[in-house]
């Protein structure tokens, strides 16, 4: 078991609140993915190939990504974390696939596809594996890809790493949706590129593993390139999820929507990192963060660190935070109308789930988690009162 | 209208940008004054064991306070410089004097104060603020305190208002003893503890029970030789019932050397108690302002934070409330205005303990000019803190592209009956509402001033009126100045 720094704070803070990085405890002996690869991949998709690391530095030079170093975050502080393609939870992250000889499998876009590509990783016990994937959309390229990672039961340790880099007015939605079994430890990173007027939906759903770290750096550097990205999560008892989501708005008239909507149960603990970072010269570049937290256990811990970064005039950026539980007006509206107040919870927690669950472009994915709450309400209904109906 | 205080650089009664112009002159608080060898007592820069022991002989410390001073550079020496804020790289305690202390004793009447001090207070205007609006007013020089006095009616309520080195010795030695930097003690950060062992100075107030002070006490800090720290240390206790206002405020000439203020605020507030704690801190911009404040509220307590930091090169500025009694509150309200070669870093942090506590902090921050302002900010609420709610309302301002603004808040929650709502955003001033004004017969420059104005009002509308009306000067002078 080794322990690496991961999930960087854009800025750093007091020392004493432990937000600066998450320490994240990786299991010995992880190996690459050998699940999906060139098969059944629909036209206009290819695989280019497994990159180490001369070929994957080779590949960024190729493409004109410059390395731009972080070591100092927008003038400001000397940071720790460099990357030549920046992702949320940082370079020792990258480090991890490097040192356990993970390549990075290379993906290229160069049609419009119309039907989502699926990729689905079942996982069991024991499984201790890294996927490390690039996709390139070419210009003009309109893609979906879903990641649908799953276990049925047992313990093991899964991460997962994207790059994505879109060209110019090039379009992409990436899912991916966690449901793997409690006693695995899960980490998702991403970084993700956006040249002039590409637009990309991310959507991140995670409903399964107790220990869970994610990290996405969206680097909007082309004039009006758009984000929307949603985040979404059950902690459940015992869980930990940790997140660093960064949006950086490099080009002008760049837009930026982050969402956060996470139910907090029993002692589960939630540890999250927010930022806007307005680099200077994207005048007219808009942001705009929610945070939105249903606390329902009396022991769960909820840290949040929401920043918004400027060195750019011309800009305008929101964020909100709402941290709350179940109202007593509501609860008793509800009970007047016979709900009680596990079945009211349960409605709160399917609603927000399903907000983002329903932006999901895949039916049968969308009933996987409808399923995967019928199941743990069942399960809790169990615990608390009647037997499941 | 009131009348404005003759020397100061406020004009109430006309808007007018020439004459503006001429009341924010900015040797209103650049004046220096040269200290002569034979009127002033000052010790060797740096910070060494022997520069500790002098400074305490010198004030006559008891036994205690020595022993505090010395573990505290102790702790000094083992400490790290912050390595989150922003660089402090030029500040060189070796060439820090940290005592310097003028040959008058303190005085109750400003007409044996010696002339030249009284003259800088004068030009500040604080006699005429103390005539006109103040219940009592401390004013320290450099190291020590050279003028105090309180109004006849306010001590006849049994309110204390006087300086820390005759509570330390007088009656009140074990009110001082029991609580001096039990709040803050030296082991919380770097100058914390430099604070502990070389303090001198400030003001040391005890509100009885049910007393009510209807108009505010102020303490007026002036650091006026170069190279200089000062290191004044505020004690106030608000015993049950009891309301006061204090106003700080502080200023000094601008050297080409740096300067280093590390004062201390501990505010005690008892139960169901309500202390107001207002700061106008335009300190130079040579000035590293590396200030430590901290209250505590019992049961059904009240603090409020007023701030306005405009100067300094560097601020590390977080007020902090200990919301430790069910019910108290805490606010803080602050405008940072940071300009050409500022970099200040000031925020809050509010700690909920009891329950039923509450929470609001409202800030805006300014920046022109290549200035960084960062809004800063911690609230946590503790397990046992059931029933609380907080607020966070943060807005920044960026008035050109060389400057930068960050707001970096942080929040730990641990319990599940809590509400917490948390708001900030950042942007430029509109062209449209420049626009309209000008349209009105407003000048751009003008128009921009006054948008500034109305962003900080919350902050603003909180003080007595001829501090708000400083705090708009400041801000209109910070806004002529490129």
């Amino acid at each position: 078991m080794s322990e690496i720094r991961v999930n960087p704070l854009s800025v750093l803070t007091w020392n004493k609140l432990n937000f600066n990085y998450a320490k994240m405890s990786v299991d010995e002996g992880l190996k690459a993915e050998d699940g999906p690869r060139e098969n059944n991949l629909p036209g206009g998709v290819s695989f280019k190939g497994a990159l180490d690391e001369a070929a994957y530095r080779n590949w960024l030079a190729e493409n004109g990504i410059e390395y731009v170093s972080e070591a100092v975050v927008a003038g400001k502080f000397p940071m720790p974390d460099e990357q030549a393609f920046p992702t949320g939870m940082g370079a020792e992250a990258d480090k991890l696939f490097l040192d356990n000889n993970v390549p990075a499998i290379l993906y290229e876009v160069t049609e419009s596809i119309e039907r989502p590509l699926r990729f689905d990783y079942s996982y069991g016990d024991g499984d201790k594996v890294l996927e490390n994937m690039i996709i390139h959309v070419r210009r003009g390229c309109s893609f979906t890809l879903i990641l649908n990672i799953s276990g049925e039961t047992g313990s093991g340790c899964v991460g997962h790493s994207l790059k994505l880099y879109l060209e110019e007015d090039a379009k992409c939605t990436l899912v991916r949706l966690q449901m793997l079994p409690k006693s695995f430890m899960y980490f998702e990173d991403c970084g993700a590129r956006l040249e002039n007027r590409a637009e990309l939906k991310y959507i991140s759903l995670q409903l399964g593993s107790a220990k869970t770290y994610l990290g996405a750096f969206f680097d909007q550097w082309g004039y009006a390139s758009k984000l929307w990205s949603g985040l979404g999560y059950i902690g459940l008892k015992d869980h930990f999820l940790d997140h660093n989501y960064v949006d950086c708005f490099r080009g002008k008239k760049t837009v930026g929507v982050m969402r956060f909507n996470g139910v907090l149960m029993e002692n589960a603990v939630k540890v999250s990192r927010e930022t806007l970072d307005f680099r200077q010269y994207c005048t007219g570049a808009d942001g705009d963060e929610e945070e939105d937290l249903l606390v329902l256990g009396e022991d769960c811990v909820n840290k949040a660190n929401p920043l918004i970064l400027g060195e750019e005039e011309d800009v305008s950026g929101r964020h909100a935070v709402s941290v709350g539980r179940l109202s007593q007006d509501m609860l008793f509206y509800m009970q007047t109308r016979g709900i009680d107040e596990i079945k009211a919870q349960e409605l709160m927690v399917r609603s927000r789930v399903m907000q983002l669950a329903s932006q999901i472009p895949d039916d049968e994915l969308k009933k996987n988690v409808e399923r995967y709450l019928d199941r743990l309400y069942c399960d809790r209904v169990a615990e608390c009162t009647a037997p499941c109906k | 209208m009131a009348e404005a205080r003759k020397d100061s650089p406020i004009d109430l009664a006309e808007d007018n940008r020439g004459e503006l112009l001429a009341d924010v002159e900015r040797g209103l608080y650049d004046f220096k004054d040269e200290e002569r060898d034979e009127d002033f007592y000052k010790v060797d820069e740096g910070l060494t064991e022997d520069i500790v022991r002098r400074i305490s002989e010198e004030k006559h410390d008891p036994d205690w306070m020595l022993d505090f001073r010395l573990k505290s550079l102790k702790i000094y020496n083992e400490l790290e410089i912050p390595d989150w804020g922003p660089p402090i790289d030029g500040l060189d305690m070796q060439h820090i004097v940290t005592y310097v202390k003028p040959k008058t004793g303190m005085k109750a009447s400003w007409d044996e104060v010696p002339e030249d001090i009284k003259n800088a207070f004068e030009k500040l205007g604080i006699p005429q603020a103390e005539r006109e609006a103040l219940a009592g007013v401390g004013a320290q020089y450099d190291s020590e305190l050279v003028y105090h006095n309180v109004r006849k009616d306010v001590e006849a309520q049994g309110v204390v208002y006087t300086d820390m080195e005759s509570a330390l010795t007088g009656e009140y030695e074990e009110m001082v003893r029991s609580h001096f930097m039990k709040l803050v003690p030296p082991t919380d950060h770097k100058f914390a503890a430099l604070h502990g062992a070389v303090w001198s100075g400030g003001s040391f107030v005890y509100a009885p029970p049910g007393t009510k002070v209807e108009i505010p006490l102020q303490s007026y800090f002036r650091l006026n030789a170069p190279g200089a720290g000062q290191f004044e240390h505020t004690l106030i206790i608000i015993d049950e019932g009891a309301d006061v206002h204090f106003i700080e405020g502080c200023s000094a000439p601008k050297y080409n050397v740096a300067n280093l203020h590390a004062g201390c605020v501990e505010l005690f507030v008892g139960k169901n108690a309500h202390l107001r704690y207002s700061t106008i801190e335009n300190w130079s911009k040579n000035m590293y302002n590396l200030n430590t404040k901290r209250a505590i509220c019992e049961e059904g307590g009240t603090i409020e934070w007023i701030s306005g930091s405009f100067g300094s090169h560097v601020s590390y500025l977080y007020p902090t409330s200990v919301l430790k009694g069910d019910h108290s509150h805490g606010e803080f309200t602050g405008v940072t205005f940071a300009g050409k070669g500022q970099n200040l870093d000031t925020g809050a942090k509010m700690i909920h303990i009891g329950k039923n506590t509450s929470s609001f902090i409202d800030t805006k921050s300014i920046c022109k000019s290549g200035g960084i302002s960062t809004y800063r900010s911690s609230v946590e609420i503790r397990k046992q803190a059931e029933g609380s709610k907080a607020s966070i309302n943060c807005g920044s301002l960026m008035l050109d592209s060389e400057s930068r603004s960050d707001t970096v808040p942080a929040m730990d929650i641990r319990t599940d009956k809590a509400d917490v709502g948390h708001e900030a955003k950042i942007g430029r001033i509109s062209d449209e509402a420049v626009f309209y004004m000008m349209s009105r017969g407003v000048s751009e420059a003008e128009a921009r001033a006054m948008i500034v104005s109305g962003f900080a009002n919350p902050v603003s509308k909180e003080l007595p009126l001829e501090y708000a009306a400083e705090m708009n000067n400041l801000i209109k002078l910070e806004m002529e100045m490129g």
